[in-house]
């Protein structure tokens, strides 16, 4: 089952003067446009995703990886472009307020790069979640403090920290507070953005390999957003390679890691230390 | 027949030495019967990784036809979609590469199990069926809660080659699985291979131990400079004349 089908999306940043989509991306090396100035995010992006399925997004920093990451859950409008999400009827882009609140708090969890994006900090962890569970309805105290303690032994944070300010957690333990939030409604899509970035590498496995058992077994369709290459190939089935606000190559993700065709994501792979 | 390969070229051009083409395979066709134990044999450098690695897709072939006869029908693993190569790759189709590449920090019994409850076996059952396949391959108990990471060659490879063989896929692509292996673990290794793995299941491995390749194949194929140099029974093979 197609779980989200995206199509043509752009984001420009600046008065666009319409031409800066043909006027910037590989071919020509930069994402601003040399007429108006406009900055080029992402453009003409396409892909489908499957039920279960988990999508790789990869590239330097200013590829534009992080805006797709960012319109797909949601917060950030895009400039032109059309994604269909299973459970919604119609463009889910240009839904309106009301519905693109439902759609956050039920259908598309997030987890951000930057934690003050996605938690709290004053209030507490078990808190930060609880709020999620309110948000699509939830009302009876002891039902949410029981579902927020299952998440919390899902994502491997102790219970017994659950009334702590979240300020208080570890960044791993922050990161995995985010995930709690995001797959606290049973979302049909999940998008994570550098899952790994901020945080030790002992803890960054861990994150990654609880956040892949969850992810199996629940089969909800993800999107992985990173410049990290060991992070796309531990967790992405496939993988979108991007440069200069385009997709250069998409492939699976052992094949872009072992043959890649583009000359770019040839420096790419090449340049792992 | 379960697989034909058919004409199957790869060309890898290096865009990072100005877009120079290396030869990976050139028109390599042969076929392989269901059940047969096919071993691919040639020196470094003749294509025999590039030879598994384009059938289990990890390297898209340039030219020419893969056709796996799946159980839901004939894909052809050189052209379909990714997809599908996921679809078949999570079913029926097993690769034991050369090198383990796994998930930091995840104990050695949990690298077996997981393509196992991945196909839907309960957890624990998976663990206890890695377990057994772990022991019979004289790997130390006391590391089957460890990290792959911290263990010898020898004691990854024995991880791989059970992860490999644990979901029991019909056709089973073997990279060297046991060259790291002293003979006796190889000896338990090859015993595995028979007593674990159904006599339905196909197998192409590339082998480098002419003993291992008397030992399991009922054909070899032998690669040379990227081409196909003959494909015989293993009662014809013999090393010294080919080699």
């Amino acid at each position: 089952m197609t779980v989200l089908d995206v199509a043509n999306l752009t984001k420009i940043y600046g008065d666009a003067c319409g031409e800066c989509v043909d006027n910037t991306g590989p071919s020509v090396g930069d994402n601003q446009c040399p007429v108006c100035g406009s900055v080029v995010a992402c453009a003409d992006v396409d892909f489908q995703l499957h039920d279960g399925e988990v999508l790789g997004i990869v590239g330097e920093s200013g590829s534009g990886k992080s805006s797709l990451a960012e319109m797909l859950a949601l917060d950030l409008d895009a400039t032109a472009g059309d994604a269909r999400y299973h459970a919604y009827d119609g463009n889910m882009l240009s839904a309106d307020y009301q519905a693109r609140h439902e759609l956050q708090n039920q259908h598309v969890g997030m987890v951000h790069q930057h934690v003050q994006d996605g938690l709290e900090l004053s209030f507490s962890g078990g808190g930060n979640v609880a709020e999620k569970l309110l948000a699509a309805g939830w009302r009876h105290y002891g039902d949410i403090r029981d579902r927020v303690e299952s998440l919390f032994r899902e994502t491997e944070v102790p219970v017994s920290r659950m009334d702590d300010a979240t300020e208080t957690y570890s960044g791993g333990m922050q990161r995995r507070i985010q995930i709690a939030k995001a797959i606290a409604n049973d979302p049909g899509l999940v998008v994570l953005d550098e899952p790994t970035t901020g945080l030790d590498v002992s803890v960054q496995a861990r994150v990654l390999d609880m956040f892949r058992g969850l992810q199996r077994e629940q089969d909800v369709a993800t999107i992985v957003v990173s410049h990290d290459l060991d992070v796309i190939r531990l967790l992405a089935d496939r993988t979108l390679v991007m440069r200069h606000g385009r997709v250069i190559e998409t492939g699976l993700t052992d094949r872009i890691m072992e043959d890649p065709h583009h000359e770019y994501t040839q420096t790419l792979i090449n340049s792992v230390i | 027949m379960i697989l034909d390969i058919d004409t199957v070229s790869k060309t890898f051009e290096m865009h990072i030495i100005d877009g120079k083409t290396v030869p990976g395979l050139a028109d390599v066709s042969f076929t392989v019967d269901d059940g047969e134990f096919v071993a691919v044999v040639g020196e470094s450098g003749s294509g025999k990784s590039s030879l598994l690695k384009c059938i289990y897709r990890t390297y898209e072939p340039s030219a020419g036809a893969i056709r796996f006869q799946t159980e839901g029908g004939e894909v052809d693993l050189a052209n379909c979609s990714d997809r599908e190569v996921l679809a078949v790759r999570g079913s029926e189709l097993g690769y034991a590469s050369q090198f383990l590449n796994e998930i930091p920090r995840v104990p050695a019994v949990d690298v077996v199990a997981r393509p196992m409850w991945e196909q839907g076996m309960d957890r624990e059952a998976a663990r206890e069926r890695a377990r057994e396949l772990l022991t019979a391959l004289d790997l130390p108990a006391e590391l089957f809660d460890a990290y792959p990471a911290t263990f010898s060659g020898g004691e990854r490879q024995r991880v791989n080659f059970a992860r490999a063989i644990a979901p029991q896929p019909r056709l089973l692509l073997l990279d060297e699985p046991t060259s790291a292996l002293d003979p006796e673990t190889r000896a338990s290794a090859l015993e595995l291979l028979d007593d674990y793995l159904p006599a339905s299941t196909t197998v192409v491995g590339v082998f480098h131990n002419y003993d291992v390749v008397q030992q399991v194949a009922d054909r070899v194929v032998v690669l040379d400079d990227a081409r196909l140099q003959q494909v015989v029974d293993i009662a014809d093979y013999d090393p010294e004349v080919l080699a």
